[in-house]
């Protein structure tokens, strides 16, 4: 970590900071909400912000700040959960593809521009389709994705790595393939997947309030489908549109700082820089 | 691949376009299969939703008798090979819901998408190239510090907040433009905007990382104290180099664009490709969604390869990797 000023570390560690204690606040936010984010209330109404409902309600009367806090579960954690869960898949896969070579090599390589073949959310609407609505189907969709960026990444490292002098050296000792990958290569190698990893946080936060948006994942309380539900009352009660926007607005900030600080401590050389989608 | 080696002809890049698209072949056939497959697998039965889009109640016996009409009792190969060859004929079948065919369902909804998406690459690049270019000349200024800051701003907003945000003030509130599209020019500039933004947050980063990336460059250095003015520089030069960039930035956009405008045409109930597959999709439609997945991708794959294309011509040092290989 030579070069990189201490400014910059402290920097990673106050985002990173915020951002452990969002992740804990979102595992118990649905259980500090003043009411049930679920309660419909009629004679409450589309109440404007204020008193016993701090961002108003609904028009089922749901209070909104209770939704909020209960939507935090699902959206960080989500995209958490997929961030998580491509990188594992991707991971796995790139380093047997790039240690094993050959026709292992070749045929995982193959599938991989199958993957890459679909733009940008087509796959992910596709495999929706298929599993029909709900949270975990949407992070299913959009991991189904993702999990090739971390997969080439990964095989290209471990491809450079193999010709390494140590790896070698190790190979001649007598080490076997697996010590190898999980003492010499994987080590090596996992700088760049966390820098790619929070830098996917954002896009995966994105990708998945996107898809409830359209209705293709969740449909209780989670950011993207509170949007979406309350868009045709945005004219008489902004505030059911205003907050959870504001939410998903402030978390992707976040998200975006902590992954360039990450990316400025752990890779200060930009080889992440220019056109990491 | 040597700076000295010699431009290739026309006919080299012929045989390179050529050797892509032999390759894209079995790309292709593993993007249908996959999605036959992701349709075939799914648990709910096609017959049985067919069935009940008419109001039939879905009896034993009907539903056996249209199983075998429709050749969904067959093996799985033999249904995706008979289902492949008609695609490839254009014949991808008719909606369950609605009994209109696919191909004039896709054909009915591109034209919307595609002036979307390309009205908003366009607005995009016009704005985020000079922003770009003015952040980089201009690093560590205050102008810099402003237009990066709104630029990280735009990044971090999702496009269908930002049409909320639009309709909200622009719409509602002003009444300057209308709120649901109609075919006129005006309710496509909402639309439009709200998908230029974040992506031109996006754009003047990377424009400002490319044009700097070229400013520290010796030949920038040497030009200027040859004497020639440093304008002259940054568009002859400097904006020619860093074009590959925006050119790379652009096909990843239109790639996202296919099927990433779903909720921009949602909000603004603009009938295009987006808001076709997510009412597919509501609806279980598998030969909408199919037929939607399968031609994005080779929409893709064909602008991927026009993008690689159009670098040998940015780029002539690109050349020499299309003649090796």
């Amino acid at each position: 970590m030579m070069g990189v000023s201490s400014g910059a570390k402290r920097k990673m560690a106050v985002y990173l900071a915020i951002f452990i204690a969002l992740c804990i606040f979102s595992l118990v936010s649905g259980r500090l909400a003043p009411h049930d984010a679920e309660f419909v209330d009629l004679l409450a109404a589309k109440r404007a912000p204020g008193g016993e409902y701090p961002m108003g309600t609904d028009w089922l009367g749901r209070c909104i700040w209770s939704r909020i806090l209960a939507g935090a579960s699902s959206s960080i954690f989500a995209s958490l959960v997929i961030v998580v869960l491509s990188m594992l898949v991707g991971c796995a896969i790139g380093i047997v593809s790039g240690y094993a070579g050959g026709a292992v090599d070749e045929v995982v390589m193959r599938i991989v521009d199958i993957f890459l073949a679909f733009p940008g959310i087509v796959l992910s609407i596709a495999v929706a389709g298929m599993l029909g609505p709900g949270l975990k189907n949407g992070i299913l969709a959009l991991a189904a994705t993702s999990w090739t960026q971390y997969a080439r990444l990964i095989r290209s490292y471990v491809l450079s790595l193999r010709q390494e002098n140590f790896v070698k050296a190790a190979r001649l000792n007598g080490q076997s393939g697996l010590s190898i990958l999980a003492r010499h290569i994987f080590p090596n190698a996992i700088r760049p997947v966390v820098v790619t990893g929070t830098l996917h946080l954002s896009g995966a936060m994105l990708s998945i309030s996107g898809l409830s948006f359209l209705g293709l994942s969740s449909s209780s309380a989670e950011w993207g489908s509170m949007l979406s539900e309350g868009r045709s009352l945005m004219q008489q009660c902004p505030w059911v549109v205003l907050y959870p926007a504001i939410a998903i607005f402030l978390v992707t900030i976040l998200f975006n700082l902590l992954g360039d600080s990450v990316r400025d401590v752990l890779d200060p050389n930009g080889k992440n820089k220019v056109l990491n989608d | 691949m040597s700076k000295s080696s010699p431009r290739l002809g026309q006919g080299a890049v012929l045989r390179y376009v050529l050797r892509r698209l032999l390759s894209l072949i079995p790309v292709l056939l593993g993007v249908t299969l996959l999605t036959y497959a992701l349709m075939y697998i799914s648990p709910k039965d096609p017959v049985e939703m067919m069935l009940q889009a008419q109001g039939t109640a879905p009896s034993r016996e009907v539903v056996d008798a249209m199983r075998h009409q429709l050749g969904l009792d067959r093996p799985f190969v033999i249904q995706y090979l008979d289902w492949l060859w008609r695609f490839i004929r254009g014949d991808m079948g008719v909606s369950y819901v609605d009994g209109i065919s696919v191909a004039g369902k896709l054909l009915t909804a591109l034209p919307n998408t595609l002036k979307l998406a390309a009205s908003s690459v366009i607005v995009t690049v016009v704005f985020s190239v000079p922003l770009g270019i003015l952040t980089a000349v201009y690093q560590g200024r205050p102008v810099d510090a402003v237009i990066r800051f709104l630029s990280f701003i735009g990044n971090s907003l999702p496009n269908f907040v930002v049409s909320l945000l639009l309709l909200y003030f622009f719409a509602l509130k002003l009444g300057w433009f209308p709120i649901l599209s109609s075919r006129s020019l005006i309710s496509l500039v909402l639309p439009t905007l709200a998908l230029a933004i974040p992506m031109t947050g996006k754009y003047v980063r990377q424009v400002r990382a490319a044009v700097l990336e070229q400013l520290g460059r010796p030949y920038v250095d040497g030009a200027v104290s040859r004497g020639l003015k440093t304008r002259t520089v940054l568009f002859r030069d400097v904006l020619r180099n860093a074009m590959i960039t925006i050119v790379t930035l652009m096909s990843m956009s239109i790639g996202s664009l296919l099927g990433g405008t779903a909720a921009i045409e949602m909000i603004f109930v603009l009938p295009g490709l987006g808001y076709m597959v997510t009412s597919a999709v509501t609806a279980r439609d598998y030969p909408v969604i199919q037929g939607f997945v399968v031609w994005m991708s080779v929409i893709y794959l064909v602008i991927n390869l026009l993008t690689d294309v159009s670098y040998y011509y940015m780029d002539p040092r690109v050349s020499a990797g299309m003649g090796v290989e």
